[in-house]
């Protein structure tokens, strides 16, 4: 995996590897495997929906795995939007929405980029 | 062995983090939420060390199953570390209430995670091993207060493995088992520990029931038990206990306190015991074991109740003379009479539908089913039994018999009826059996009338005084009278004495009469004298009855001072039957009259059981001879012998003698003859009114005491001496008393024959009764041959002359010399064929002997004073007188004068 592409893309690699405790092998498959299986897609629809108390669960979640994937932007979104909604503040939810979204558009293509160059 | 983690997370890629994170350490479980977990949780209790729960999860989220963890008894300690986001407060607060014990902020770092959950985990594992020790400390302490307590107590305290083979071996017995037992440890140890052997075989099974029957129903038993103790001896044990859990055996077991109750026990037995003694001598004769008077009423109530369809006989039997067999044969041979009846009962009644006990005495009742019985076989089994006990006694059984009529009469009243019937038979012994029957109710009514109307005719006087004379044969008047009761009834005219003299001794109405016949005879002696007439002393009867009731003296005595008559004028009646019911109070109370100055005569000697000891022990004044007893007196040798002996008996226990019952001028000779002098006869007169008894001018004479009979009235007949003599104790000491020896013989042609003798005869002669007796027919044989001829001459002539013969016979003694006897002839009576002689004598050998031996010195020495030369004489000298006590011929020769002479001048 292209460790540079992952920092430029503000993951934080060491912090995610020392989390793992050293077992860069397992980090590198849970980062492919988060690209895969996530609940961003569920969240939008949630928003789409209305149903503010799923959002809630689903972005509470995802901040705890981003958390501990270090997928350092999207974990800050999330832990800004978790407040929002758990303040019940649903102002500007889509656009919120919409800008943590993007940023977990943006890591996916990052870790998808580091994992197809990993060869070199 | 790994200790085991749950990692409870909806998100993979969480799960896989922390799996990653603990797998070195753990066994690392997932499970992707709270359904999940919990399902792991408990298909696998108590196996997680730890749970790390995420808290916002679909299907059951964190919260929930904490809830849920935390109200599960197996789940409850299991420690939970939460997984927060670090800016969530509130969740962690919701967790901390919901019994998680730790959060743990994503994201983690791997350090900081490990470190809490490895604190987390000690710390539970602590707290756990914590309780654990409280709980293990508790237990001991409880285990060993308990010990102590056990082994502390008295009483034994064990517990007990019931194992299937019916065993119970001993897991633990305390101090108090070894002391109840008398066991050391060291001695049970040897002992086989199965402790249902140490029960009493008879007891095991019922303990044993008792002990599974407490396990099955899981309550406590309790047993009263016998045991052996360590020496083998019986110990009633009281055992109680209950199943105890006991992990360390696979059996029930049981824990039970035992406790020794020997003593209470053997107490509780001995009270039993007692009760049962007490119950059944309550209804048990004690002499013959059979029922009792009142058991055996009850039970014949029951019986007759009990079976209505059948009808009944009730019996009474009793021993005929029974009271005689007593006096005759002893007592013992009287109770073993009576003990064969009970058994032959129990015998013969046992089994079958009746009843039967023994009333009082040698009284026995039985009710038995009228076809279980044949009166004729009763008699003649009963009479087979009783002569295998008493041989050749012939004792008889006489049986009143009542057919039961009505079954609901109490059986007090059928025992009256059996009785009433029974009487009948006493009455006329040709029979041994009677039934009761109309002639008895007759009977019974005509009783039950004169009961009604007694008390009023003594009130109206209808009971009067007859007297009949008492004839002196010398004075050919009376001399006194009897008096005696009629019933002169309104209604029914005179009532004979013989109908309700009987009745009134059964019912006591006696002693009433007997005062009023007392109190009629003093006024009558009063009125007497009012009216002039001389006093003639009067007998009244006194029953046995009255006898026995209080102050029979001083009522008399009273009775006596209140009409002023003098006791020498009132004699006294007593039976001899009386006598042989209670000897002491008759002796008693005979003795307290005579010394009140009354005269007691003994009525009807002869007629009932006499014994001639009856008169030894009760010193009556005058003996009443029913000769009615002695029929044939003046024909028959013997029975004449008979009334003589009683006669002279009589006079040498200085009794006056009167004869009842005679009937004819040839009796009364005899008895005349025989030196009886007073006659109570209807030959001379029957009981009279008192008016008729003044007109015959009876008693004209009277005033005069009745004397003895004297010797010159006496002329003596035939007598056998043995009628006297044998048995008569008083006689016998008599004779012996005397100082010398005494003999007396019959004297036929040139023999005497020895009768009879008294003790120092035989001290003299040196015989026994044994060796006297082969020389007794004739006891000239041990006369010293010279002096037999002048023996035979002293008989003769004593017989001749009457005068008694003293002359000196010699003797053989047992022992073969000679003893010189001193003898003194007396002709005592009989016929001419066979005079009797009395021979006393004394033992004068030694003084025979000693005065031969005199005589023959004195010759000796006369010859050799009369062939010296010169005069000698002996002079006693007296102060006023000189006398020769001896001289020889010489001496008078000097004197010139014959011996004659000379003994006349020398006298002084």
């Amino acid at each position: 995996m292209n460790i540079s592409l992952l920092k430029t893309g503000g993951i934080d690699y060491e912090e995610g590897i020392g989390r793992f405790v050293g077992n860069s092998e397992l980090y590198e498959s849970l980062l492919k495997s988060f690209c895969e299986e996530n609940d961003f897609d569920k969240a939008k629809a949630a928003v789409e929906a209305g149903d503010t108390r799923n959002l809630f669960e689903l972005i509470h979640t995802m901040k705890g795995v981003t958390g501990n994937l270090s997928l350092t932007p999207l974990y800050r979104a999330c832990c800004e939007l978790t407040e929002k909604l758990r303040a019940e503040d649903y102002s500007d939810l889509k656009v919120h929405f919409d800008t943590v979204y993007k940023i977990y558009t943006e890591t996916v293509r990052t870790i998808s980029a580091a994992t197809e160059e990993s060869d070199l | 062995m790994k200790k085991r983690m749950l990692v409870v997370d909806d998100s993979k890629i969480n799960r896989s983090l922390l799996v990653e994170i603990f797998k070195g350490e753990y066994d690392v479980f997932q499970a992707s939420d709270g359904k999940e977990a919990l399902d792991t949780l408990l298909s696998d209790e108590k196996s997680f060390s730890i749970v790390v729960l995420d808290l916002i999860m679909p299907v059951m989220d964190g919260y929930e199953l904490l809830t849920v963890m935390r109200s599960t008894k197996a789940l409850e300690e299991t420690p939970v570390i939460v997984l927060s986001s670090s800016d969530d407060t509130d969740s962690e607060l919701k967790a901390l209430n919901h019994g998680a014990d730790d959060m743990i902020t994503k994201p983690f770092d791997p350090r900081i995670i490990r470190q809490r959950v490895k604190n987390i985990v000690l710390k539970a594992e602590l707290a756990e091993v914590k309780v654990e020790n409280a709980k293990l400390k508790k237990q001991t302490q409880d285990q060993l207060h308990l010990q102590a307590i056990m082994d502390n107590m008295i009483g034994g305290i064990v517990f007990i493995d019931i194992a299937d083979d019916s065993s119970g071996y001993l897991l633990y017995r305390n101090r108090g088992f070894y002391e109840l037992f008398g066991y050391t440890p060291e001695g049970y140890a040897a002992h086989n520990p199965n402790i249902f052997l140490d029960v009493y075989p008879q007891d095991r099974e019922q303990i044993h029931t008792a002990i599974l029957d407490a396990i099955e129903n899981h309550t406590s038993f309790s047993r009263q038990i016998r045991m052996f103790d360590g020496n083998s001896e019986v110990q009633w044990i009281h055992i109680q206990g209950v199943e105890i859990s006991y992990e360390e055996s696979k059996n029930h077991v049981i824990m039970a306190i035992m406790e020794n109750i020997t003593e209470q026990k053997l107490n509780e037995q001995k009270i039993e015991l007692a009760n049962k003694e007490l119950r059944y001598r309550a209804d048990h004769d004690q002499l013959t074991g059979i029922y009792n008077r009142e058991k055996f009423f009850r039970k014949t109530e029951e019986l007759l109740r009990e079976d209505p369809e059948s009808t009944y006989v009730f019996l009474k039997f009793n021993v005929r003379k029974f009271k005689l067999i007593n006096e005759i044969y002893g007592v013992g041979t009287g109770d073993s009479i009576l003990i064969a009846l009970a058994k032959y009962m129990d015998q013969v009644l046992f089994d079958k539908h009746a009843s039967y006990g023994r009333i009082a005495g040698d009284h026995f009742a039985a009710c038995v089913r009228r076809g279980d019985f044949n009166i004729d076989a009763v008699v003649t089994e009963i009479d087979a039994k009783l002569s295998e006990i008493c041989g050749d006694v012939h004792i008889v059984v006489e049986a009143g018999i009542y057919v039961i009529d009505d079954p609901t009469m109490p059986a007090a009243n059928m025992f009256d009826r059996a009785s009433l019937a029974l009487q009948n038979v006493t009455e006329d012994i040709s029979s041994n059996y009677a039934y009761y029957d109309d002639k008895i109710r007759e009977t019974l009514l005509r009783e039950q009338e004169i009961i009604g109307e007694m008390s009023l005719a003594v009130e109206q006087h209808q009971f009067v005084i007859f007297l009949q004379p008492v004839i002196s044969l010398a004075k050919q008047d009376a001399v006194s009278a009897e008096a005696l009761v009629r019933w002169r009834h309104p209604t029914k005219g005179l009532i004979s004495p013989g109908l309700f003299i009987p009745l009134f001794e059964r019912n006591g109405f006696i002693t009433k009469l007997d005062y009023y016949v007392w109190e009629e005879v003093c006024r009558y002696i009063k009125q007497r004298a009012d009216r002039g007439l001389p006093p003639i002393s009067i007998s009244v009867n006194a029953s046995r009855r009255s006898i026995y009731s209080l102050n029979i003296c001083r009522k008399i005595c009273d009775l006596c001072d209140k009409y002023g008559v003098d006791p020498s004028l009132l004699k006294l009646e007593i039976t001899e039957s009386a006598y042989t019911d209670t000897p002491a109070k008759l002796i008693k109370t005979t003795a307290e009259l005579q010394s009140a100055g009354f005269t007691v005569l003994m009525d009807d000697f002869g007629s009932g059981y006499s014994s001639l000891n009856t008169l030894k022990d009760l010193p009556v004044d005058v003996l009443k001879i029913d000769m009615k007893f002695l029929e044939d007196f003046e024909t028959s040798k013997r029975t004449g012998n008979i009334v003589t002996s009683i006669i002279r008996m009589a006079k040498w226990l200085d009794m006056a003698v009167i004869a009842e019952g005679v009937e004819t001028a040839q009796q009364i000779d005899f008895l005349r003859s025989v030196g009886c002098d007073r006659i109570q006869s209807y030959y001379f007169s029957k009981p009279l009114p008192l008016d008729e008894f003044e007109a015959k001018g009876y008693g004209a004479l009277s005033g005069e005491e009745l004397r003895k009979p004297s010797d010159s009235d006496i002329v003596l007949h035939p007598i056998d001496f043995d009628e006297i003599f044998s048995g008569n104790a008083a006689t016998n000491r008599l004779l012996n008393s005397l100082a010398g020896g005494l003999g007396l013989y019959e004297f036929m042609g040139s023999s005497l024959e020895l009768i009879k003798t008294n003790s120092t005869y035989y001290d003299i002669l040196g015989f026994d009764t044994d060796s006297v007796d082969s020389y007794s027919s004739n006891v000239h044989k041990l006369v010293f041959e010279d002096d037999v001829e002048k023996s035979i001459n002293a008989c003769r002539a004593v017989i001749a002359t009457g005068k008694s013969q003293r002359i000196t016979v010699r003797h053989y003694h047992h022992n073969g010399n000679l003893v010189y006897l001193d003898c003194v002839y007396n002709y005592l009576g009989g016929t001419d064929e066979c005079p009797l002689i009395c021979i006393s004598f004394n033992d004068i050998t030694e003084r025979f002997l000693l005065k031969s031996k005199e005589d023959d010195y004195r010759a000796y020495l006369e010859s050799i004073m009369s062939a010296v030369p010169g005069g000698i004489v002996l002079y006693e000298i007296s102060p006023d007188k000189v006398r020769a006590i001896y001289f020889n011929d010489t001496a008078a020769e000097i004197a010139g004068c014959t011996r004659e002479e000379y003994a006349e001048l020398y006298s002084n």
